[in-house]
Parts: structure tokens; sequence; C-alpha cells
């Protein structure tokens, strides 16, 4: 349950592309609170009469010296983050929430719309770290080349990788800069034809409400079991 | 002949036939919980944030199955509905398995609801993160 609280300072910002930044923080003390890859911090602004907060996925991995969120400015609580200076504070709760692998040793694919990619970066690094056997495949579904948040560390990733796949989508641009890029949407089956064995992976889906609940449907409609398909849609109230 | 239009009648309603029965007929309510006897509770959100769920869960020891999945939640009509939806996948078909029910997501609740406004995506996130707590409750508390 959420009910602790922490003022998190701002260590470090960084620009990842236009209009999307990732800050780091960590508590007063200088410490991260322990969390998972794949789950989120809910920030409060108590001026902004949103008491409920707005949840954001963490990017980083659990053993780093300070702990990110990657935000896009898209509203009233993306741009006040996105405006934060270094050293500034703002109120968060503790991580929480459950959008990660249940079993150690499956397959990972990862479906990614827009700013949807942040928990999968902090799953990536992880792995980097501790499983870099894994088999992880990670299709990303955006706008434009310049939406491919992460590029340069996720293809630097799949030199330390054994097992590490990308493939990008890309709606809006006849001739996108990302080399090997589909021109077009995702679909579940671009998903299957690439999966060597869809029934004993684990999925997670990530981004809008629609992108998710396509995705779902789609790939169980391919047989994925519903244990196998996890979610975690971003959404504004 | 034409159907009378109640005092509630808003047209063309939003929100499918079944999330209606289920808001005006909610499944496994526990409006008072203070003699119930849980295997694990779960609750998540708080009033003050808006929204509130609890879930209770009794488990069939031999099986490992879901017996019983009880809530209450300080929330809308969406999230009533979704809750009482998710309450009747968790126990249906001999109960769902506890590895399952942590894999429960809004978009199978919302599946079987026969869809939700995206706006109201959010009522149906705290059933299931509430149904995982109590899992993990009756995890921690029955552990091997």
């Amino acid at each position: 349950m959420q009910s602790e609280f922490r003022n998190y300072v701002l260590r470090s910002k960084e620009t990842e592309a236009p209009g999307v930044t990732t800050l780091s923080f960590s508590d007063e003390s200088n410490a991260v609170p322990p969390f998972t890859s794949g789950q989120y911090i809910n920030v409060y602004f108590p001026e902004a009469h949103t008491p409920e907060g707005k949840a954001y996925s963490i990017s980083s991995a659990p053993d780093e010296q300070t702990f990110s969120i990657t935000v896009r400015a898209i509203g009233e609580f993306s741009n006040r983050l996105s405006a934060l200076r270094k050293g500034d504070t703002v109120r968060g709760s503790l991580p929480y929430g459950f959008f990660s692998p249940e079993n150690s040793g499956s397959d990972l694919v990862m479906l990614a719309s827009g700013i949807g990619i942040s928990p999968f970066r902090s799953m990536i690094r992880h792995a980097k770290a501790h499983t870099p056997l894994r088999r992880i495949s990670l299709f990303h579904t955006i706008r434009t080349s310049d939406d491919a948040v992460f590029r340069k560390e996720f293809r630097d990733a799949q030199g330390e990788l054994d097992n590490f796949s990308i493939s990008y989508f890309v709606t809006r641009e006849k001739t996108p800069s990302l080399s090997a890029a589909h021109t077009r949407r995702m679909t579940a089956e671009d998903v299957r034809s690439a999966t060597a064995d869809m029934r004993d992976a684990e999925f997670l889906i990530c981004g809008s409400i629609l992108f998710t609940r396509d995705m779902w449907r789609g790939l169980r409609r391919c047989g994925v079991p519903e244990d196998r398909l996890y979610t975690e849609a971003f959404f504004s109230r | 002949m034409q159907k009378k239009n109640t005092l509630c009648d808003v047209g063309d309603w939003l929100y499918s036939e079944v999330v209606r029965d289920h808001f005006f007929n909610p499944r496994n309510l526990l409006i008072d919980d203070s003699t119930y006897e849980a295997d694990g509770i779960g609750v998540v959100g708080s009033p003050a944030c808006g929204d509130m769920m609890a879930v209770w869960i009794e488990v069939e020891k031999e099986t490992g199955r879901i017996r019983a999945c009880k809530w209450r939640t300080f929330g809308c009509a969406s999230a009533i509905a979704s809750t009482s939806m998710m309450s009747v996948m968790a126990t249906e078909d001999g109960g769902m398995t506890l590895s399952r029910a942590k894999r429960l997501t809004p978009e199978a609740i919302i599946e079987r609801l026969g869809g939700l406004p995206d706006r109201k995506y959010h009522c149906s996130v705290l059933g299931h993160q509430a149904l995982r707590e109590a899992v993990m409750d009756y995890e921690k508390n029955h552990a091997k």
C-alpha cells in the first residue's frame, strides 16, 4: 500500500530527445528506496489539486546510486517535473507495482509504445548486470525516429547482451533514420513471427491504454495464455 | 411502446450492460469485515487520494485455488463494476490459481465487462492490485 512518502532531491537531469528528460533522484539522505525493475513512483504537487498524484515508471536499475524517471513533457505534472532544477525537491511515494517478470529464467518479450519504454530500460539495465544470457526481445513503436529514447544505450546493450534484439516501428515517417525500422504500426503478428516460443515467454506490455489493449487482445488471439501477459498502461485522470 | 424514462436516464449509457449489472448488483461485496476470517487481505489506495480498495480472499489449501474473493471500495461506478467482475473471475470454475491471480490484468477484467471508457481505465487498476496484495499476504502468512 502506498502510504509512505519521501522527499526526493533531483541530483541530475538529462535530455533524451526533444521534450523527453530523464530526472535522477535520491532521498534527502542520499539513499535510493528499494525497488524492483518495472515499478513506479507517484509524484505529488500539493498545489496541483490532484491528491492522487501521478505515476511515473522508474527507468534506472535498482543497484544504481540514484533512481530515475523519464518524462515526456505533455501535461501539467510532466511539465513541472521537466522544469525542475538540480537540487529541487519533489514529494513522492515509495516505489510500487507488479510490472515485472514472474519467472527468472523465462524469455522476455517487451512491447512499448512511446515513453512506455521507461520500465524496460530498467529491466534491460538489470539484465546487463545480472542475467546477461537471458533472451530479451524489445519491440518499440514510436511516431518518429526522434522518439526512439535510449536508442544509443540499447544499441550498445546489443553488444553486451548475447540474446537481446530490438525492433522499431515508426508510424509517422517514410524514411526513418533508425536502421531496419518498420514504417507502420506494430501488430501482434509481428511479435509472433519474431518469437521462438510463444507459450513459454513472458510478455510485458507498456504504453497507452489503446496500445496495451490492442496488444493484449492480439497476443491472446495468437494463443498466449493470460497469465503470460502483463500490462502497464499510462493514463491521465 | 416507448420505454418510460427514469430519473437517472442519461440516454445512451457510456457503460455496457454488463458494467451496469455489476454496478447495480455487485457480487461478493463485503460491507462488514469485522468478523470475516480471510486467508489474505490486500488494501491499495487511500480515501484521501480519491480511491480505496480492500480485497479479502479465502484459499483452498489443498488445491491452492481462490475459494472466495470479497471486496469493498471507496470508488466510482467503474471501480465497483470492475472489482465485482474481478471477484467473479477469481472464483469461477473452481477458483483461480494464485499464480494466475497475480497476473490478472485490467485488460482481462475490462474485456469481460464489455469495455470501459478509456478515461475510466484507472478505476479497474486498483482491484487487480488489491487482489495481488491479498495473494502476497496469503503467501507471506502461509509460507511452507
